[in-house]
């Protein structure tokens, strides 16, 4: 009985000690929480912009585990529900809350696991920015999965233009990757050309 | 055993043999298993994907203390579904009344095959043959002195945030007083949060010596992921019947691969 009791207890006590070192989330880029106004602005219609600004078309599908997937951890809803998607340009935030659906698929494929597949809730980003054309300094968060990235575009008047952030998720041990370890990076492209 | 003598006699002496020849018999049972288990699993790693180890074991019963300090292990995708596996020990040997031994222990080679993947309702199926060289020193009781194979069937399923994984094999123990042994196991762990995992192992060995005993146990296990890179696994545990041991396990383990995996090309394309 003493055997077992202490096994117990020196996993326990393990997992307090090393647990707590988990916990850290990683810091986003600095200029995230600017309050700068005027780089951009959200169109209301489908029109075409006017001369010298251009429209940027903002795209991410990222899934995540459901709640109940993990015992000890919760997800802080913002006020206004959602998954929170985050994006700077220039200094300019905005914070754009997705609806979620759930989304349950194969996991498997005859070669092994799918990175997407299994139980979880899929948020589809899509939103559209007007904003003078040429050079940008873009930072994109995801703050659920403490994932941050910039990528600098130059982009041409006359044109439509969309910028797309393709999850890789983290890891196991074992080097597979699925959602339920959150986004590890993204693969960025710029109307289709990849260029992160 | 010359340098035992000298310093030990009579039931000492036998007490000490005894002790020897068991911790001998029953090294491979602590230096094999999927970390932090005794328990092995099907899955391989990703094809170009390394783990590196740097772990501790340390078991201990009536007769003393006995385990690595530390022990580095190594395992490698080297083909899809197929694993190269590599345990370099460093043993120590503290028998009850007697002095502490330290050196190298018997290194451990695999390679783990998985033939079945895992499927909706199939669960993946693997062998782990594994080899222990008779590196050490047998005289000095840090290691067995004669090849060991092993030969295992694993399955693994999983289920949400579920694994369960498990099987068995077969000891081919060659040696004076050893026995051919059947080791089985079955492991059931969950995911806490994205960081923490814990399970727990219940396991079954027949005896490795002639007149030994068997031994059913128990391991409670944690991994921890600090990032994709750096985790920690622990497990402790101890017999429910045998010959009341109880077992710790510790590592610190690194990972590595390619940037991208063969699954993220596709998903490119």
């Amino acid at each position: 009985m003493k055997a077992h009791s202490f096994t117990v207890a020196l996993i326990l006590l393990l997992v307090l000690i090393t647990g707590s070192l988990g916990c850290g989330g990683r810091a986003g880029p600095a200029v995230r929480g600017q309050q700068g106004t005027g780089v951009f602005s959200e169109p209301r219609d489908g029109g075409r912009p006017p001369e010298g600004m251009v429209d940027l078309t903002i795209e991410a599908s990222v899934k995540t585990p459901t709640p109940e997937h993990y015992l000890l951890e919760s997800r802080p809803l913002p006020p206004g529900g959602g998954f929170p998607f985050e994006l700077n340009v220039d200094g300019q935030e905005i914070v754009w809350n997705v609806e979620g659906a759930r989304e349950s698929t194969s996991m498997y494929v005859p070669s092994g696991r799918l990175p997407e597949g299994g139980e979880g809730i899929r948020y589809v980003l899509k939103k559209t920015i007007r904003l003078p054309a040429g050079p940008h300094h873009v930072f994109f968060g995801v703050p659920d999965d403490d994932y941050w990235t910039e990528v600098k575009v130059s982009l041409e008047e006359d044109m439509r233009h969309t910028l797309e952030f393709r999850p890789i998720y983290a890891m196991g041990r074992r080097g597979y990757r699925d959602f339920f370890h959150g986004i590890s990076r993204t693969v960025v492209y710029l109307d289709g050309v990849r260029i992160k | 055993m010359g340098w035992f003598r000298g310093r030990f006699s009579g039931r000492g002496s036998r007490l000490l043999t005894a002790f020897i020849l068991l911790t001998a018999a029953l090294w491979p049972a602590l230096a094999s298993g999927g970390p932090p288990f005794r328990t092995d699993d099907p899955e391989t790693d990703e094809y170009k994907h390394g783990e590196f180890y740097t772990a501790t074991q340390y078991q201990h019963d009536k007769g003393g203390v006995y385990g690595t300090t530390p022990h580095f292990e190594g395992d490698y995708g080297l083909l899809p579904n197929v694993q190269l596996h590599l345990i370099v020990p460093d043993a120590y040997d503290k028998p009850k009344g007697g002095p502490a031994l330290f050196g190298p222990g018997d290194v451990e080679l695999g390679v783990k095959y998985r033939f079945v993947q895992e499927s909706e309702y199939v669960p993946m199926v693997g062998t782990f043959p594994l080899l222990e060289v008779p590196t050490a020193s047998k005289a000095r009781g840090l290691g067995t002195g004669q090849p060991q194979l092993f030969l295992p069937v694993w399955l693994q399923k999983g289920l949400g945030p579920w694994t369960s994984y498990g099987g068995g094999g077969y000891w081919m123990n060659p040696g004076a007083g050893n026995k051919d042994y059947w080791f089985a196991g079955w492991v059931v762990q969950r995911d806490i949060t994205r960081w923490l995992t814990i399970g727990a192992e219940l396991f079954r060995q027949t005896a490795p010596v002639a007149g030994g005993q068997a031994e059913t146990g128990y391991n409670i296990g944690a991994i921890i992921n600090f990032t994709e890179v750096h985790h920690f696994i622990c497990s402790a545990g101890t017999d429910i019947h045998g010959p009341a041991s109880f077992f710790f396990y510790a590592s610190y383990l690194m990972t590595w691969g390619p940037a991208e995996t063969g699954t993220e090309r596709k998903a490119e394309k």
